[in-house]
């Protein structure tokens, strides 16, 4: 949890947004759902910040630390840029976006 | 972009591919307040074995040079690779990449280390220093023996 606290502190210093993603196979882990498709836990206000630490069940840091074979690479629009997750080969992405309020963050499909 | 911000873009080494990321707006900090974080870096770093480092610290509002300069704590940059974990292994090029800096990066993953080294938690004074567009470092050479904190 202290990591993505961090990341967070981070991301606030930089003017930009943060953005999870969490495999499906390890929401019922972090957010204690059972969800079928990836979530994505947009970071951007601290209203937004204290709502996503509190869904927390468990502990994150051992969520993002649990290995498995590579997974697909995901991405998130921002502004109409395709912004590809990085240094995947965990179950979670850690990305940035400009915080801007006309970016908007949508999931691409997950690739096959 | 739409951000207004620039957007610059590194070379991952791992995988290749080209890693965007945003340029912090450094908050202004004046020479005491720079020259505080520096000690504050400099006896973390001390504490988990880095070198002390003899000679001036002063501050310097300019780019800093390629030659002459090297890492404050390197003691304790080596001590982040032997204690690598597989979580470190996994998150530290895609948290490298939030802000290219590899001392933000060692703050933000220094939760996933073992006790000794969260209890000194050596790269905060660097997280501050970070935020004020500034850098501490060890000098030699043309610069002579000793710290500086270089200021963009």
């Amino acid at each position: 949890m202290e990591v993505l606290r961090r990341t967070i502190a981070t991301h606030k210093a930089m003017g930009t947004r943060l953005v999870i993603v969490i495999e499906p196979g390890l929401s019922s882990l972090v957010l204690d759902l059972d969800l079928d498709e990836a979530v994505l836990l947009v970071v951007d206000q601290e209203l937004a910040v204290l709502r996503v630490l509190g869904e927390v069940d468990g502990d994150l840091d051992e969520a993002l630390s649990v290995q498995c074979a590579p997974v697909e690479q995901r991405g998130v629009d921002g502004c109409g840029r395709a912004v590809r997750g990085r240094g995947l080969g965990g179950p979670a992405a850690i990305l940035s976006v400009p915080s801007d309020p006309s970016c908007t963050v949508t999931p691409i499909p997950r690739r096959r | 972009m739409g951000s207004g911000r620039d957007v610059w873009a590194v070379t991952a080494c791992e995988s290749g591919e080209q890693i965007p990321y945003v340029v912090a707006v450094p908050v202004e900090a004046t020479d005491a307040q720079l020259l505080s974080f520096a000690r504050d870096a400099q006896t973390r770093g001390e504490m988990l074995g880095s070198p002390k480092r003899k000679g001036p610290m002063r501050v310097l509002r300019e780019k800093m040079p390629r030659k002459g300069v090297g890492s404050l704590t390197d003691g304790v940059d080596d001590l982040f690779i032997e204690e690598w974990t597989s979580e470190v292994y996994f998150l530290r090029e895609s948290v490298y990449g939030l802000t290219t800096y590899h001392h933000v990066r060692d703050w933000i993953l220094t939760p996933a280390y073992s006790a000794r080294i969260r209890a000194v938690d050596p790269f905060e004074p660097q997280f501050e220093l970070w935020k004020r567009g500034a850098s501490v470092v060890s000098t030699w050479g043309p610069l002579g023996d000793g710290v500086a904190v270089f200021v963009k």
